[in-house]
């Protein structure tokens, strides 16, 4: 999985590929990483991914209570469908922000 | 004439008229009771179906008419012995009889005896040929009967033929009645036998039917399991009614019991051992049985076979049909014999179809027969129905060809068809690490082994197929893996059929412990949880079992029906 940041508060978190339990550990030191450069407010953009599995939902799930915590922001950003999919089934679209932006919507 | 002299001619002249009145009255009393003699005797033949009771009542009834002193019935016993069976008024002193061998002559007389001074009319009791007795009738002394009382009391006699008659007709209609209850009785005691329940082979789809025509007739069949194989008997008893029905039950004892005796399924040596059984006693009754014996095995395609002149015994199959002939004479017909066994081909989608001659035999309204040739395209155009299928088939078309025709014989049928093969399930077997960097290679393989099918299943299925497979493998690694030391693996494996892809996750880690899961709140969610509730989400069926040591995850994913091959 690739994974890119870019802008800062909230800062965007682009991840491309498989996002599953091999690749927990990578995007948990990445997001670490963005904390400790001073970047709370996160957005998480799944438009890339093409593989979400249980384990990247605890993930996202865990850094949204985190966010709720701190209150700082959280947000996902133009889930791809297999990504979007699997929300929808787990409930998790509910209960995750999840931003639409012009561009992926049209 | 003076008053007096005219007094006493009128006295006469009153006396006569009296005495005539009196005579007149006496005629009229006699005749009115010979009347109602005669009209009690017109009930007589329609009235009682009891012979002595008819003879009672006609002989009364003759005596009324003609006025006698003695009236009998006179007749033949089986033993030749001549008795009077019925007899009324007052019998003449010995002397005055007649012979009774003279009686029963057979000719129709009246005779008058100077010795005694009285007649006697004798007339013959017969009709179609047959003399039952005879109705005798003595005058008072003094007496004399005349050809007018014997045409009387010969009238009387053929009326009391008539009823003798009626209830000989009576009589035999009732043995007859009662004969037919028995063979009824017989033959549901055979259809009883025949009764069991078919036993369920794998592979071996079998049916078999019997229907008696009305006579009671003498098909039969067994089937017994045997080993892993079946023995079938089918066989139909000589003649109709009570004997066939009784023989029938025998022959299926006899058949039931050679099935125990030869567990070898030498089917020869089976219908020697019933034919051993059977033989004496069809030779003293001069009858005999023709049966076909075969027996087959699910993993065999040999069919063996033993026919003692049984026909028809069809092999149906894609070359067509095939007669399987006579190897020896019906059972009966000769001394015991050894009867040899055929080895015959019984593929897959083959059936073999052994019935009785009833199927061909069977006429429609203008008396012509089904033919063999109709009874073989039938089974060779379902040759690919299963065997129940195909016997109702037979049956409808047989019932259908007679419209409404009575049923000539016994219809009876034994199918076997050999189920076609299943193809073989296709497997793939993939064995990783369990390491989370190895489930990289659940999502190519899984795709390989659908795509390897040829059956065109959508990417969707097949990313469906590998995140259950992911979730599974994941949990064995986190879980089942947990704090156990030493490198693991997991083997996978895809196993494909007609309707479904089942993976199989094998792995020999920790049991699945169903009572730790946490359930998954949509409404409230949880950093974890996901794993087995996408799995579930995704696949047919998810199942779990621990065999020796190891676990065991089933996912079954049903193939769309648009991807099917």
């Amino acid at each position: 999985m690739d994974i890119t940041t870019s802008g800062s508060n909230p800062c965007t978190v682009k991840l491309a590929g498989r996002f599953d339990a091999n690749e927990c550990e990578f995007f948990g030191t990445k997001i670490d990483e963005v904390k400790e450069a001073g970047q709370l407010d996160l957005r998480v953009d799944l438009s890339s991914v093409d593989f979400i599995d249980s384990s990247a939902l605890a993930s996202l799930v865990s850094l949204s209570r985190w966010a709720s915590t701190h209150k700082r922001l959280f947000e996902l950003l133009d889930p791809s469908d297999p990504v979007r999919v699997i929300l929808e089934i787990t409930g998790l679209d509910r209960a995750l922000t999840i931003q639409i932006s012009p561009v992926a919507s049209s | 004439m003076t008053d007096s002299a005219s007094s006493l001619v009128d006295e006469t002249e009153a006396a006569v008229l009296r005495r005539q009145l009196g005579e007149l009255t006496d005629a009229f009393v006699e005749a009115n009771e010979q009347l109602l003699a005669l009209y009690q005797l017109t009930e007589v033949s329609t009235a009682s179906l009891d012979p002595t009771v008819a003879a009672r009542r006609t002989v009364e009834g003759v005596h009324a008419i003609v006025g006698a002193e003695w009236s009998s019935f006179v007749r033949r016993t089986a033993e030749n012995v001549v008795e009077t069976a019925v007899a009324v008024g007052t019998e003449p002193e010995r002397s005055d009889l007649v012979r009774s061998e003279d009686l029963l002559g057979g000719e129709a007389f009246v005779e008058h005896s100077e010795h005694s001074d009285r007649s006697v009319i004798s007339t013959p009791v017969k009709a179609d040929g047959n003399h039952f007795g005879s109705l005798v009738v003595y005058s008072d002394a003094g007496r004399r009967f005349t050809t007018a009382h014997l045409k009387l009391v010969n009238a009387v006699s053929n009326q009391l033929a008539m009823s003798l008659e009626l209830a000989a007709a009576h009589d035999s209609e009732v043995r007859r009645t009662v004969m037919e209850r028995d063979h009824d009785t017989a033959s549901a005691l055979a259809q009883a036998a025949m009764n069991r329940p078919i036993p369920d082979v794998p592979s071996l789809d079998l049916a078999a039917f019997n229907r008696p025509a009305r006579a009671a007739g003498g098909d039969f069949y067994a089937v017994a399991r045997c080993g892993a194989g079946l023995y079938l008997a089918l066989g139909d008893v000589s003649g109709k009614g009570l004997p066939a029905a009784l023989l029938m039950s025998s022959a299926i004892s006899a058949a039931y019991s050679a099935f125990d005796r030869t567990p070898n399924g030498d089917a020869g040596a089976a219908l020697t051992e019933i034919d051993r059984q059977l033989s004496s006693f069809l030779m003293e009754t001069g009858k005999f049985i023709t049966m076909a014996v075969a027996y087959v095995e699910p993993d065999s395609e040999t069919l063996y076979l033993s026919n003692a002149g049984q026909s028809p015994v069809l092999l149906v199959g894609d070359d067509g049909v095939q007669a399987v002939p006579p190897d020896s004479p019906p059972i009966g017909v000769l001394e015991p014999q050894d009867h040899t066994t055929q080895a015959w081909h019984l593929g897959a989608g083959e059936l073999l179809f052994i019935g009785s001659d009833g199927w061909a035999d069977q006429l429609d309204r203008n008396g012509n027969p089904l033919s063999d040739q109709k009874v073989e395209a039938l089974l060779r155009a379902k040759q690919d129905n299963t065997a129940m299928d195909l016997t109702a088939t037979l049956i409808a078309a047989v019932d259908e060809f007679a419209s409404g025709t009575p049923q000539v014989d016994d219809l009876t049928a034994l199918v076997i068809r050999r189920e076609p093969k299943e193809p073989d399930p296709v497997t793939w077997k993939l064995e990783i690490a369990a390491e989370l960097a190895a489930l990289r290679e659940i999502g190519p393989w899984a795709d390989a082994a659908m795509r390897e099918a040829l059956t065109r299943d959508t990417d969707q299925l097949s990313s469906n197929v590998e995140l259950a497979l992911q979730e599974i493998c994941v949990n064995i690694i986190q879980h089942a893996y947990a704090k156990v030391p030493g490198d693991h693996v997991i083997q996978l494996e895809c196993v494909l059929d007609e309707e479904t892809y089942t993976f199989i996750t094998t792995d020999d880690g920790h049991p699945y412990d169903e009572s730790k899961r946490r359930e998954v709140d949509v409404e409230n969610p949880t950093v974890g949880g996901y794993g087995l509730f996408l799995a579930e989400a995704f696949c047919e069926e998810l199942r779990y079992e621990r065999v020796d040591e190891k676990n065991h995850w089933h996912l079954a994913f049903r193939r769309s029906a648009h991807v099917q091959q």
